[in-house]
């Protein structure tokens, strides 16, 4: 970028900050803000990959080449072209070091979106190479970038500029290389962004020793850990180890009435009390589901075929 | 996700194995599917890499897009797909349009007017459209070179009776569908209009004409991960077949090749293609061919273990739908627009719901321990039959009574129906402790006595429950968008 770009300073009387975070780091913290292990990592702004390979797990492969070679084409095809497509031909390219308070401590974002300012209001402006087909685009690639883009709007607003809370989305039409823009309205991510920051106990420890606190620091594993945390197999591990229902996910969980263990699990089924640990009412459901299934598997176990069920008025 | 299926997969976790939460096959199996592996372009929307296709496991094809960002040798992939698609349903060698294409057909019973689908090929936004597409003899290569018939007209023979397409997982499905639709507007083309068809439909639920490998076993078994883990098909066999799921995650089923694989392998290889190396086809078929192997076997294998499950008789009537929406489709095709109006839209779900609550209540009345889900919510209970007044009437009525045995209380309002006899209600009359006395009604034949068998015995288990097969009428649609909608006015202007 060169002519028409301005140069606009945010917190100029800061220090440069001790750390610099991707908004995809940023989004994948409040993604999961009950846990402590990303959040002490995070913090402390440890390198996540490389802990996750000193665990013994580390990340599988990254980006394939070709979606890499493609999503940068694409951006830099955007970037030259970038108010235009965004239907600002009035406004202007800006620039802003943005930076965001992190568990107490003042963080650099790294400038992976574009910006437009237009009439005095910032525009943030994502291009994305996955396709919006007949004006439809994937929803959970579209939401990542959602909550990607609420990041930049919220350190924006928290600089005290005036900025959209409609982002604009930029990704290739149907089949083509032809950019298209959409807008994004961020204003729900934007609030749990906010609330979830705000949330974040503030940074400890030194991070001499990442691997180390890592393993001491309480994860809290959900599948969804899987796309968005470098550390999630470890994670993973340590949950199926522990037998944590949490691992089949939450929907099984909330199934199986909260009960965090498979094994207590089992033995509440089987039993049918809570044994004084957990309620019995949950012990008795538990139950009740345990000697239908085991009754039903019992009355087709030998014949397996249950042609006598079909009856004699069958047909729909 | 219930809670029997929760409690499966807490079994499943402590044990090892996947644990059944079917005890019958839901869906049904032709004797020919026909098994397709699509591999993408990684950071394309629709780049066809290669394909594995067939319904011999034995002799699978291979197509291969030795530089996907090549369109013109996308478009020859898709003729060398249509022509491959049409041999392996059993249309190898066809000549002229509209001959043995129609002949096959009618043999298999399936009514089809001559060259239908070729009169409105390319959908409403095509013009001119030729109706036939000739078969590429561009770029790419593979075994697909020896199954085409020479020259053109190949894709009329789609009009095969009773197509049934197996891909590894949800993506598969995706992925065909985005193919279609990246080329069903495009002048004479069939197949991504025959693709688009299947994708659709592969949105009914029930319906078995497009399913994933990776749907159909965990309809049948459940595993002690999580959704997203099952999506890996060889990570699922894993748990069925006692191997460890956390190695076989590392392979990818597609259409996702493996970043590694492209970063050390494919990538170099298109670059020699692209620099004009000979034989360089030749290796990026092999190393493709490498990398679908794997998921073939695994698809076959799924397929396998799926089939020794005993047919639900549910699966086979959703079937006769799929065969006739599928010949449907072949005689009288429907537009299909790049996006919905509302109203059919609207319509659309409407139909969709039906299907989806028909199916649930279907593979409950087919299987006992889909139904002990009901029973645990109260909807369903089982009894024994104590005694029968068999010859009860009301009036002229045939009003049979039963008294039976309940192992816990009735919880709900009635009427209740028994898969064992879905034409006949049950009213509770009264309950006292475990015994409780249901008066019966209707299913029993026009006799002035109950037709044999119409009424339970004595000693005889019932299930009985408040789901009902019995046909839901569709809802009534206006021909316009209402102004509530957005209609009217909203459109004038």
């Amino acid at each position: 970028m060169s002519e028409g770009v301005a140069t606009l300073c945010g917190m100029t009387t800061e220090q440069e900050p001790a750390l610099t975070y991707s908004a995809r780091t940023l989004a994948a913290l409040t993604a999961n803000p009950g846990c402590a292990r990303r959040a002490l990592l995070d913090t402390t702004g440890a390198d996540k990959a490389e802990v996750a390979g000193q665990l013994g797990f580390p990340m599988p492969s990254g980006q394939s080449r070709f979606a890499i070679t493609r999503g940068n084409a694409f951006e830099a095809q955007v970037k030259a072209d970038l108010l235009a497509i965004t239907g600002h031909e009035e406004g202007r390219v800006a620039e802003v070091a943005l930076r965001l308070e992190v568990a107490g401590q003042v963080v650099g974002l790294e400038p992976d979106a574009l910006l437009v300012e237009d009439d005095d209001l910032l525009f943030v402006v994502l291009a994305k190479s996955f396709p919006i087909i007949d004006g439809r685009a994937s929803p959970e690639k579209v939401s990542a970038a959602a909550r990607q883009a609420a990041v930049y709007v919220l350190a924006l607003q928290r600089m005290g500029r005036a900025v959209s809370e409609e982002v604009i989305l930029v990704c290739p039409e149907n089949f083509s290389n032809k950019p298209v823009a959409a807008k994004v309205d961020v204003r729900r991510q934007l609030s749990v962004l906010a609330r979830q920051l705000d949330r974040l106990p503030p940074a400890e420890g030194d991070g001499a020793d990442p691997v180390a606190a890592a393993k001491a620091a309480q994860a809290r594993y959900a599948p969804e850990c899987l796309a968005a945390c470098e550390l999630a197999f470890f994670c993973r591990d340590e949950a199926r180890r522990e037998g944590a229902t949490d691992a089949m996910g939450r929907s099984v969980r909330d199934e199986l009435g909260g009960v965090s263990s498979v094994g207590e699990v089992l033995r509440q089924a089987m039993s049918g009390t809570g044994g004084g640990v957990a309620d019995d009412e949950t012990a008795e459901l538990l139950s009740r589901a345990w000697r239908l299934r085991q009754a039903a598997l019992a009355s087709t176990a030998g014949t397996a075929n249950t042609a006598g069920m079909a009856g004699v008025a069958g047909g729909v | 996700m219930g809670i029997l299926d929760a409690l499966a997969r807490a079994e499943a976790a402590a044990t090892g194995r996947a644990q059944p939460i079917a005890t019958v096959r839901h869906v049904h199996l032709t004797e020919r599917p026909l098994v397709l592996v699509p591999l993408a372009m990684a950071g394309e929307a629709a780049a066809p890499l290669a394909v594995m296709l067939g319904c011999d496991r034995e002799r699978p094809r291979v197509l291969v897009v030795p530089q996907p960002r090549d369109r013109d040798l996308r478009r020859a992939f898709m003729s060398e797909l249509a022509a491959a698609i049409a041999a392996e349903l059993g249309m190898a060698g066809l000549g002229a349009a509209g001959s043995a294409a129609d002949e096959n057909a009618v043999e298999a019973g399936v009514a089809s007017r001559p060259g239908a689908l070729r009169g409105r090929v390319g959908g409403p936004e095509a013009e001119g459209a030729s109706g036939a597409v000739s078969v590429g003899d561009a770029g790419a290569s593979g075994e697909a070179a020896a199954a085409p018939a020479p020259g053109d007209g190949a894709v009329d023979g789609f009009a095969a009776a009773e197509p049934q397409l197996v891909v590894p997982n949800v993506a598969g499905i995706e992925f065909l569908g985005l193919l279609g639709r990246a080329t069903r507007f495009q002048e004479g083309d069939q197949v991504g209009r025959w693709l688009t068809f299947f994708a659709d439909r592969a949105q009914m639920p029930g319906s078995a004409s497009l399913i994933a490998a990776t749907r159909a076993l965990g309809l049948h078994w459940a595993t002690g991960q999580s959704a997203v883990e099952d999506a890996n098909l060889a990570s699922l066999l894993a748990w069925l077949d006692g191997g460890d799921p956390v190695a076989a995650e590392r392979q990818a089923a597609g259409p996702q090749t493996d970043p590694e694989f492209d970063n050390q392998v494919l990538s170099p290889l298109i670059a020699d293609y692209d620099d004009g190396w000979p034989g360089a086809a030749d290796r990026i078929t092999e190393a493709l061919t490498g990398q679908l192997a794997g998921t073939w076997q695994q698809v076959w294998r799924a397929l396998d273990a799926v089939r020794e499950l005993p047919e639900a008789p549910s699966a086979a009537d959703r079937w006769t739908w799929d065969v006739m929406a599928y010949a449907g489709f072949m005689t009288d095709p429907l537009p299909q627009p790049r996006s919905e109006g509302p109203i059919a839209a609207a319509a659309r779900l409407d139909r969709l719901e039906r299907a989806q609550a028909r199916y649930e209540v279907q593979r409950a009345f087919d299987d006992p321990l889909v139904m002990a889900g009901y029973e645990l919510t109260g909807d369903a209970f089982r009894c024994t039959v104590l005694a029968v007044e068999r010859d009860r009437k009301e009036g002229r009525k045939l009003r049979p009574r039963i008294t039976v045995d309940l192992a816990s209380p009735v919880q709900k309002n009635g009427p209740w129906t028994s898969p064992a006899r879905r034409g006949q209600t049950a009213e509770l009359e009264e309950a006292d402790g475990g015994v409780a006395v249901f008066v019966l009604a209707g299913g029993m034949g026009r006799g002035s006595a109950p037709a044999e068998g119409s009424v339970p015995e004595v000693g005889e288990q019932l299930v009985y429950t408040t789901l009902s097969d019995s046909f839901q009428r569709s809802a009534t649609f206006p021909e316009d968008v209402p102004w509530t909608h957005g209609g009217g006015a909203a459109d004038a202007g």
